[in-house]
């Protein structure tokens, strides 16, 4: 897709360990201007700093998992996962539900995919469409058995993970890359 | 009548912009919604009150950028507005879209503003 090269600056842009401070700009501003029934600011406090998680790994009880892979000059996948309370949290907060309203899980499915979505399309242009031509694939959810993002069958390389704080209960970010890629970078 | 649609595979998406062009105070009769390009032909097929489509471009079956080639063979941009509405920012991206006869673009996360601005010349 890419008809020249990158540079040895654009490879190293489209690190993990760089992508993921473009990534916490983006999960700010998303959560700011797209969440709307609690304090948005609060809500995207990242609790301690990024780590490179080994795999496979989850943070415990995060059993809900949502994806949105790029590709282009480097594949990799934008990655949310969350346990059920916060799933929650965030999805009535994106449709400003009333407590009382009931949640189907449908529905929560649906609000975290566009959620990566936005977070993804924004660090899309923010620090991929610069680089080269890159794709977004639709939201998709995480096999539970499988801890990795899908990234079709290749092997993850490397990646990075902010865990976020909401007010019970807490949800992670995470930005990957696959070994494919890297091994050409 | 003067109807508005909004194509989205994602309900939270549709139900997010429902509730933003509430906000606007642009007068407007109703909003109908369609998940991809396919299912918005068909809308627009039945209801020729719509006076503009808001469009995703990230879809399955068919997605933003088809839909507005498609339109465009049937409908000029006078008689039906087609604004898309989506994460994808890059200048490419708009360029493509522009070409192929979108009449406005707005970026997700998007404004209140940013969505009036791009609809007001639609619902004069
Ligand atoms: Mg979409």
């Amino acid at each position: 897709m890419v008809d020249t090269p990158l540079s040895p600056e654009a490879t190293r842009q489209l690190a993990p360990e760089e992508l993921i401070d473009v990534l916490k700009d983006c999960v700010r501003e998303v959560f700011v201007s797209m969440l709307f029934s609690f304090d948005a600011g609060d809500a995207c406090e990242p609790e301690g700093d990024a780590i490179a998680p080994a795999l496979p790994s989850e943070p415990a009880g995060f059993d809900c998992g949502i994806e949105v892979e790029f590709s282009g000059a480097v594949s990799g996948a934008v990655v949310l996962r969350a346990g059920r309370q916060a799933a929650e949290e965030i999805t009535r907060s994106m449709l400003m539900m009333e407590p009382d309203e009931v949640l189907e899980d449908e529905d929560v499915v649906d609000a975290l995919g566009e959620c990566v979505n936005l977070v993804a399309g924004t660090l899309k242009t923010r620090a991929l469409d610069p680089l080269g031509t890159f794709q977004l694939a639709v939201p998709a959810s995480l096999n539970p058995a499988s801890v990795n993002p899908a990234l079709g069958d290749r092997e993850v390389a490397s990646g990075r993970r902010q865990v976020y704080r909401l007010s019970q209960c807490s949800f992670s970010m995470e930005i990957w890359t696959d070994a494919a890629s890297a091994e050409e970078a | 009548m003067k109807k508005i649609l909004v194509v989205d595979d994602s309900s939270t998406m549709r139900k997010i912009i429902r509730r933003t062009l509430r906000q606007t105070g642009l007068a407007f009769d109703d909003v109908l919604e369609a998940e991809n390009g396919i299912e918005a032909l068909s809308v627009l097929a039945g209801d020729p009150a719509i006076r503009v489509v808001l469009s995703d471009i990230n879809m399955p079956e068919m997605n933003g950028i088809e839909l507005v080639t498609q339109l465009r063979t049937q409908h000029d941009a006078t008689a039906l507005g087609v604004v898309m509405v989506t994460t994808e920012g890059g200048e490419a991206m708009v360029k493509t879209a522009m070409e192929r006869g979108a009449n406005g673009y707005v970026t997700k996360p998007f404004t209140p503003d940013a969505i009036k601005d791009a609809l007001e010349v639609h619902l004069g």
